[in-house]
């Protein structure tokens, strides 16, 4: 296992007018679980690619361990992937395909050694059953955790890269996948990074997740924080579904707007759907007049609607249990959100 | 507003029904079915429901499924597609590549033999409204997968159908592009009189698109409603399933006598233990195992065993959905609280 | 209940061509040289049902045996060069770019040449007094001549086949081998696999299928050759080099026996169909197994 270490990394293409990756900083510790999440087109591929060797940086210094790795091609930085879809030797059983990586680069591990591994590895897992079994006879599901497996089976590895590896596996069946992947880096301490569009598995996955978007690392931190704490405007509204809503400061009511200002003066406020609670008009000095409704379920028996609303020039969504028509106008009373100037978080307010 | 529906519309309502459908050709799953006229319907069901099926059928394409489609009183059943007045937008991107985005919107109304101007009025406008009004002179392979699939959508309109069939028309996009879809669609599709069918496997597109839902599983229709009529009366326990995000959770062998019903609830009307208790104590309380803890930031799905301590071994896999981020440990052991008044009695089918 | 299938007997219009084409050009002829090899043809007007008189005669004849196994051997040897070759070539390959295109065309060029003047061009390339090769050979002090060494025959006519063919080979190789996923040779590459593992666990099993397609169209097309050895060895020296279309065409043309003839090529069609057969069914049923 390995610390990585990434220091004012970047990447061009030849003959590019606009960097790909923008100069950046990474550092991901010892054993860690950790997320690179982002749309397509943010420069994940790209990243994943400097990491594992198949591109070079244009500039910057890549360190796994204090070793700088940058000019090593990939089967020297001892790190093992796993792909979108399952990379099997179809040739082989399943077993064979375990085995495989033990048995290149002129190794002399004994075969006790080599079957033990397997075993250990098959068990955590839970594939011992399927061992015997030829490597394309098996399920898309199965095959990923063979996938999984094979990176999984070498104890020197320095980190294990996932490129979205839940892609072909079917949505039900997707957490059982997403749980042994994180048990078994937490049982066998393997740092692991995890490439990933999809927040679910960003959050559920990793310790400390990095938002990128543009070829930037926007935000790196705790899902909770990522989440709640959005320290880019792009990162509220990527995280969530819907996203985070956002309002001009200037446009806010006198008091709330002094409120506001007090904390770092920003110049947009953001808010969760979920951390605003609509009243009857008039309790609060945010007001906004009901534009849609859209009902997501009941919840100790009242209904749950996601509502449209407009507030002056802008539409926000907020959650709420409250029960409102089209046309109506109601108060809203903002329990947590965050202020924005360029972009950028310069303040925040509210309890959990 | 669209002249053809406008007339309908003064005429009364023009109704959509489909009678003695086979969606696999299997007659011992026919139904009957009338689309409610200028609404929307969100036909849910799974992969190999036949929703497919029914979206052939209704626009005339080859497909095994058979029974007898209506327009208006006016049989359907034996008129080629190009004769019937039904649009579709297919999970593909179906567009003419060759063509540019204003030439493939103005497709439908060259056939219709419309007048030039009027064409390329229209063509602006419906491009604006689905927001490419400013690539209407490219290809459609330059343009993205969204763009791609708007254009096809505004293609369909373009046809002035009296009925409109989108068949998982957001499928194979990102989910931050179909969030924002969604929301444009119900807007720009609440506009038109036309009867639209919308065809979806996710329980959220239905209630945030449908005036009626229609399920469908394994080509037979399971119940008809407005979405919040299923989902609060589920017909039985495929109903529940299909109209619940996760899947509904069964109550481990609490079973009537006569072994045809279960009971279940679904996965957002658990409470756990350390949130504050609701005002209610009418409430039931069980244990679950954890075994996977998902969080998608505004929500947390936790996986887990429930079982009942008067009959060990008799478990259940439940999730539990609740709102906002929770830190619970795997292997812990929680105390969940379901109201009576949640918990749902369906006959198992 | 009534298919909801628009009827639309117009369909069988469009396929019309296609059955006219298939019956004129493959059922039609087929059935008549069934017809006549079970006929003495004495001219058309007089003809007797002889049964399998002349199946049991072309089985029996030795040179007939003479000309299948020296065919099975011209097979054997032509796909056991031109298969591994062409992989190699398809392998050294550029993906892209330039120089791929180039090489692309490069490869093309022997296909496109009619084969009798692919005969012509060996014929005269191989000849021990004016050809190049030929010429060349012999200042180097191989006593090199095709036209009386049936060893030499053999070599020559070994080579221009593989000359010819096995561009075919490189090119469908190549097409297989850029099917293969990227990420299966980076997974490959971190496991830390060998060349020849990158080959054998990699490439060979998604190869699998257009090496089958190669195959059998090197087999059934190597079995029926007849233009090139007739212009460039016509058989000789002796009769070392004729195969079994030669005979036939000797039988058939040559001396107008219809009905042996006939037979002759029905036994030729089946061993072909046999061949091609047994060797789809043995590569597709090691397939299930896996």
């Amino acid at each position: 296992m390995a610390r990585i270490r990434l220091e004012d990394v970047g990447f061009t293409y030849p003959g590019a007018d606009a960097a790909t990756l923008a100069p950046l900083a990474m550092d991901i510790s010892h054993g860690e679980a950790f997320s690179l999440l982002g749309a397509s087109g943010a420069g994940k591929t790209t990243l994943l690619n400097l990491l594992s060797g198949i591109l070079q940086p244009t500039q910057g210094r890549i360190y796994f361990d204090d070793v700088d790795v940058t000019g090593l091609p990939g089967r020297e930085r001892h790190l093992a992937q796993v792909f979108q879809f399952p990379v099997l030797y179809q040739s082989m059983t399943v077993g064979e395909n375990l085995a495989f990586p033990l048995t290149t680069r002129g190794s002399n591990r004994r075969r006790a050694d080599i079957d033990a591994r397997v075993k250990a590895v098959a068990e955590e897992l839970n594939i011992e059953g399927i061992l015997n079994r030829p490597a394309n006879g098996i399920s898309l599901f199965e095959k990923q955790l063979v996938a999984i497996g094979r990176a999984l089976v070498r104890a020197d590895v320095s980190m294990v890269l996932l490129d979205e590896p839940l892609t072909a596996v079917e949505p039900s069946v997707k957490w059982r996948l997403r749980q042994t992947l994180k048990q078994a880096q937490k049982d066998l301490g393997v740092t692991m990074v995890y490439v990933t569009h999809d927040q679910t598995e960003a959050l559920t996955f990793a310790e400390r997740v990095a938002v990128l978007a543009d070829g930037d690392i926007l935000q790196t931190g705790s899902p909770e924080d990522v989440y709640r704490n959005p320290a880019h405007e792009f990162v509220g509204h990527f995280l969530g579904s819907p996203g985070m809503n956002f309002l001009p400061v200037a446009e806010l009511p006198e008091t709330l707007q002094q409120n506001v200002r007090r904390q770092g003066d920003p110049e947009r406020l953001g808010f969760r759907p979920e951390s605003a609670k609509l009243t009857a008009a008039g309790t609060f000095d945010l007001t906004g007049v009901v534009r849609s409704r859209r009902v997501l379920g009941t919840q100790q028996g009242d209904v749950i609607s996601m509502y449209g609303l407009q507030c002056g020039a802008h539409s926000v969504f907020v959650r709420s249990s409250a029960a409102q028509a089209v046309g109506d106008s109601v108060s809203i009373d903002l329990r947590h959100w965050v202020g924005f100037r360029d972009g950028i978080r310069v303040g925040r307010h509210g309890a959990e | 507003m669209l002249p053809s529906l406008t007339l309908i519309a003064c005429t009364g309502f023009a109704v959509l029904s489909v009678e003695r459908v086979c969606l696999d050709g299997n007659e011992a799953a026919a139904f009957d079915h009338a689309f409610t006229p200028g609404e929307m319907t969100v036909v849910l069901g799974g992969n190999l429901s036949g929703k497919t099926n029914l979206c052939r059928l209704l626009a005339g394409l080859p497909t095994q499924a058979c029974g007898e489609v209506s327009y208006n009183a006016q049989p359907l059943t034996h008129l080629p597609p190009q004769r019937r007045s039904v649009a579709v937008v297919f999970q593909a991107f179906v567009n003419y590549p060759n063509w540019t985005v204003a030439q493939n919107i103005a497709s439908p109304m060259i056939a219709q033999g419309l007048a030039r101007d009027e064409q390329e009025q229209k063509t602006r406008t419906l491009a604006q409204t689905l927001g490419i009004g400013d690539f209407l002179d490219r290809n459609p392979d330059e343009l993205s997968g969204g763009q791609q699939q708007r254009l096809a959508i505004a293609r369909a309109l373009a046809q002035q159908a009296d009925v409109l069939v989108l068949d998982e028309p957001l499928v194979n996009l990102d989910y931050k592009l179909r969030e924002a879809l969604i929301v444009e669609l119900k807007a720009l599709l609440s506009k038109t009189q036309a009867t639209v069918i919308y065809t979806s496997s996710d329980p959220r597109d239905a209630f945030a698109l449908g005036d009626q839902v229609l399920l469908l599983e394994q080509n037979r229709k399971l119940q008809a409603g407005t979405p919040l009529q299923v989902y609060q009366h589920p017909a039985n326990l495929a109903a529940a399933h299909l109209m619940s995000d996760p899947g509904v959770n069964r109550l481990p062998l609490i079973k009537q006598d006569d072994g045809a019903t279960c009971r279940a609830v679904r996965p957002e009307h658990i409470r756990l233990g350390s949130e504050p208790p609701p005002s209610a104590d009418t409430e039931l309380n069980i244990d679950m195992r954890v075994d996977s803890v998902e969080r998608s930031g505004d929500e947390t799905f936790l996986h887990g065993t429930v079982f009942d301590p008067q009959y060990p071994g008799a478990t259940e896999h439940w999730v539990v959905r609740r709102p906002g981020m929770h830190s619970v440990d795997v292997g812990q052991v929680l105390a969940l609280y379901v109201r009576h008044d949640d918990i749902l009695t369906l006959v198992e089918d | 209940m009534a298919q909801n299938k628009v009827k639309d007997n117009r369909a069988w219009i469009g396929v019309l061509p296609v059955l006219l084409i298939v019956a004129f050009s493959g059922v039609i002829p087929l059935m008549t040289v069934v017809n006549y090899s079970v006929q003495d043809i004495l001219d058309f007007n007089t003809r007797f049902f002889v049964g399998l008189e002349w199946y049991r005669e072309t089985l029996a004849d030795p040179r007939f045996v003479d000309a299948f196994l020296r065919q099975i051997g011209f097979s054997a040897a032509v796909l056991l060069v031109e298969i591994p070759l062409g992989i190699v070539i398809a392998r050294g390959m550029p993906t892209d770019g330039l120089r791929a295109s180039l090489l692309l065309v490069l490869l093309a060029t022997p296909l496109l040449i009619p084969w009798n003047v692919v005969g012509t061009i060996w014929q005269i390339y191989a000849r021990p007094d004016i050809g190049l090769l030929g010429v060349a050979l012999n200042e180097l002090g191989i006593a090199f001549n095709y036209t009386s060494e049936p060893l030499h025959a053999w070599l020559t006519l070994l080579a221009m086949d593989i000359w010819h063919w096995t561009s075919l080979v490189a090119l469908l190789a190549f097409a297989g081998l850029t099917s293969v996923p990227a990420a299966c040779y980076q997974a490959a590459e971190l496991d830390g696999a060998s060349k020849w593992q990158v080959f054998r666990f990699v490439e060979l099993p998604r190869l699998k299928g257009v090496l089958v397609i190669a195959v059998l169209l090197r087999l059934m097309d190597s079995f029926m050759i007849y233009t090139e050895p007739f212009v460039l060895t016509g058989g000789g020296p002796g009769n070392t080099t004729t195969f079994l279309s030669q005979y036939l065409a000797t039988m058939a043309v040559g001396q107008f026996d219809l009905g042996p003839a006939a037979a002759f090529s029905v036994i030729y069609f089946l061993f072909i169909l046999l061949f091609s057969w047994l060797f789809y069914t043995s590569v597709m049923r090691n397939e299930d197994e896996s």
